[in-house]
């Protein structure tokens, strides 16, 4: 990429960021609220060779567990493929396409940021949320620790400390919310990334930038945009020069989002609430009207008569 | 332009407190309707 | 019961009366060294470290669970079975207070003590499960996810059992002869019961809705919009059969208590819980069928897991069904009985292949519990066990208490909400 679209770009993402966050902390009812401001990132998997400084950047930046950039050269990492855990909020993975001679590509997988996060959707103490600028976030101060949301991410993300007998929590990629909200700076990964693979920015401003580049040169890329519309569409969106099934990518997610998959049984929830008390009550009543009848009907003993009312 | 998630927070918040509301005031209809004169 | 200890024989002696029944402590003492015991002491041995190590350890000391599997065998089975098979409560309950089928009233109490006491236990295997289960009531009190199907589970949990609660506390006062108390808890009975109706068919369902936000990792032969009414109706199903069985096992530990009760008469009450079970099983195999059909996964039948459905589905749902149409239309209780002890393995079987193992089916690395997990779980139905027989041992469950007399229903006279117009 030119120095001169890099540069645009970083300018458009500070820019954009820091128009919004004056306010993010503010009310969170205050009616300007749009998708159009919420930010994303765009890998271009044609680009990334695997260097892994995103890893590096990532756990410096988190403050997880660290080791000399060095070590990220080796290549053995590679021969399995790995998923996020509660020490890595980012991996990146090798796949090595079926034809001979073909280059391999490196995928990095993290947090989607989904439009209509799963987890935010799943959580009974509501400990996620999307803020207004797109990020999906965890409060570990209400989480319980029911794992709900493991079991809900369709991208198989958020990790669990499951070592920690006092304090156990939810770990998962945050697009390094704090940094971009309090110091408008760009998330780490994409900072670091020596072939800038990554880029930051408006979700809506990525979208027409992956158009772009796969109408400037149709034949390196597939014509899909991974994120666009999967569950929902994601605010971590991919681009790619190989069909994403041989990349890893779960490809039957299908476009709609969690909160739908719930819906319908959510909706039935308050008609059952106060449809049961009359049909239940009904039924006492029933029984009761028979039983006075049956005891009245002994008492008396006599053929019943036909009356009216 | 609301989510999905935020516009079902607000619609379960109503319907979950107004299905308690008639819960009660089921209670207090069917004594209402019993009650002979 | 004839002369046992008055308050006003010092609470000393009402208290030992109450907790050794009426036997002095040394003979007590002597009567708990029974082989179920010694096994129970033996299993507690095991147990009580382990749950030592899980609260001062973690979870990743104790268990298999993964990033790829978050729930195991504490929410697959302490959780999902404990809920299905204490759902004896709510359908008996319901037959005898609200539809009016008086004769099963003598199950009612065993039923509902179940109920109680399994749901009780399921919010102790949940507290093992959770990360942090001192913040059990954050759903209640802090923070409401109210989008979550997850969030309906916690509170419908937490006010069914204090429902069970309450229809328990007629026996409870009983015991403890607190009449006023007996009284006015008498008369929320009707309440109580279409309460805990409600609460049961919602959490019941819930339990299945919670898996419609995994479409991606379930089996698509389990995987189905219609999942919570499949947990719905075969939670019925599993609470009609555990009532056989737990009234199986009542007859033979209890048998004293229940000496004078013709056997005759619970015989046809079992072929009565038999035939409602028959129907409800084999229209629960129709709606079973009508998911793969919704789905269209037919071609599905014949791979591996769908062996397993269909194992599942004809050896624990028609066959059941079938085996106790005949045992109804051959007054055959014993066989009601057998056949309860399979569809109870049947509802097992369902819930575990719902959570555990058509879950990531596609995966290769999968999960199987920890031995812990294994000792924890036998530990909490140990206690369950325990905590049911010191009840029942003391309290009016099995039997009517020759004090209270239990009236027929007459117009408001097992309470509810027109009690005043006798």
């Amino acid at each position: 990429m030119s120095a001169n679209r890099r540069d645009f770009l970083k300018l458009m993402g500070a820019v954009g960021v820091g128009n919004l966050l004056g306010t993010e902390s503010a009310d969170a009812s205050a009616p300007e609220r749009s998708s159009d401001d919420w930010l994303g990132m765009l890998t271009d998997l044609t680009l990334c060779i695997g260097c892994r400084k995103c890893e590096w950047a990532c756990n410096d930046v988190n403050g997880l567990p660290n080791r000399p950039l060095e070590v990220f050269d080796d290549q053995s990492v590679f021969e399995r493929q790995r998923r996020t855990d509660a020490e890595h909020f980012t991996v990146v993975n090798r796949h090595i396409p079926g034809e001979p001679g073909a280059k391999p590509v490196y995928v990095k997988v993290q947090c989607m940021h989904c439009n209509e996060p799963a987890c935010a959707s799943a959580c009974l103490v509501a400990a996620f949320r999307k803020t207004r600028t797109g990020q999906v976030v965890y409060n570990e101060n209400v989480c319980i620790g029911c794992r709900y949301c493991m079991v809900a991410c369709p991208f198989s993300i958020p990790a669990y400390t499951y070592d920690k007998a006092f304090a156990p929590v939810v770990r998962k990629c945050t697009m390094c919310f704090d940094k971009v909200a309090e110091r408008h700076e760009v998330p780490a990964c994409a900072k670091i990334c020596p072939v800038e693979a990554i880029t930051f920015g408006k979700r809506r401003d990525l979208l027409a930038l992956a158009r772009e580049r796969m109408q400037h040169e149709s034949a390196r890329y597939v014509n899909h945009i991974y994120g666009e519309h999967e569950v929902g569409g994601t605010c971590w969106m991919y681009i790619a020069g190989r069909p994403f099934e041989q990349l890893g990518f779960r490809t039957t997610l299908g476009t709609t989002p969690a909160p739908d998959l719930t819906s319908t049984f959510l909706s039935a929830v308050p008609l059952v609430l106060t449809l049961w008390p009359a049909l239940l009550m009904g039924a006492y009543a029933f029984t009761r009207h028979r039983d006075e009848l049956a005891q009245t009907g002994e008492a008396e003993n006599a053929p019943t008569t036909r009356e009216e009312g | 332009m609301q989510t999905l998630h935020e516009s079902m927070m607000q619609t379960k918040t109503v319907e979950y407190v107004m299905a308690v509301i008639f819960l009660v005031t089921f209670i207090l209809f069917w004594r209402f309707v019993g009650r002979k004169r | 019961m004839a002369g046992h200890p008055t308050r006003a024989m010092g609470w000393r002696a009402w208290l030992a009366d109450k907790l050794f029944m009426g036997k002095p402590f040394s003979e007590y003492a002597r009567g708990l060294v029974t082989p179920f015991n010694v096994v129970a002491a033996m299993i507690l041995c095991v147990g009580l470290p382990v749950t030592f190590i899980r609260f001062t350890r973690g979870l990743a000391a104790t268990t298999n669970l993964s990033n790829d599997y978050p729930w195991g065998l504490w929410i697959g089975f302490d959780v999902l079975c404990g809920v299905a098979l204490a759902a004896g409560g709510f359908v008996l309950g319901s037959a005898v207070y609200l539809f009016g089928l008086r004769d099963y009233h003598c199950l009612v109490r065993p039923a509902i003590l179940t109920g109680f006491l399994g749901y009780f236990f399921v919010v102790v295997g949940l507290c093992y499960d959770l990360g942090r289960p001192w913040r059990l009531p954050y759903p209640m009190l802090v923070s409401y996810g109210v989008t979550s199907v997850m969030f309906l589970v916690g509170w419908h949990v937490a006010l069914y059992l204090t429902v069970q609660f309450l229809e328990f506390c007629p026996a409870l006062f009983e015991w403890l002869d607190l009449r006023k108390l007996r009284k006015w808890v008498g008369r929320l009975t009707i309440g109580a019961t279409v309460f805990g109706v409600i609460l049961s068919t919602l959490h019941q369902s819930a339990l299945g809705a919670l898996f419609l936000l995994a479409p991606h990792k379930m089996h698509p032969l389990w995987y189905s919009p219609f999942i919570p009414l499949f947990f719905f109706v075969s939670a019925v199903i599993a609470g009609l059969a555990m009532v056989v069985f737990e009234s199986m096992l009542s007859h033979r530990v209890f048998h004293h208590q229940l000496a004078g009760r013709s056997p005759v008469r619970t015989d046809r009450l079992v072929i009565g819980l038999g035939k409602a079970a028959s129907v409800l099983l084999f229209t629960y195999f129709c709606l079973k069928w009508m998911g793969v059909a919704h789905g269209q996964h037919w071609d599905l039948l014949n791979t591996p897991y769908g062996y397993v459905f269909l194992l599942e589905v004809f050896g624990f749902v028609l066959a059941p069904a079938l085996l106790y149409a005949v045992a109804v239309r051959r007054q055959s209780a014993a066989l009601v009985r057998f056949t309860s002890v399979l569809v109870i393995l049947g509802i097992i079987f369902n819930r575990l292949n719902v959570s555990l193992i058509t879950f990531q089916w596609d995966h290769e690395a999968r999960y199987f519990p920890h031995w812990m997990e294994f000792a924890v779980t036998i530990t909490i139905v140990t206690v369950g066990l325990l905590t049911f027989r010191w009840i029942v041992n003391r309290m009016p469950v099995l039997y009517d208490h020759p004090d209270y007399v239990v009236t027929p229903v007459a117009p408001g006279g097992d309470g509810g909400p027109n009690a005043d117009t006798t």
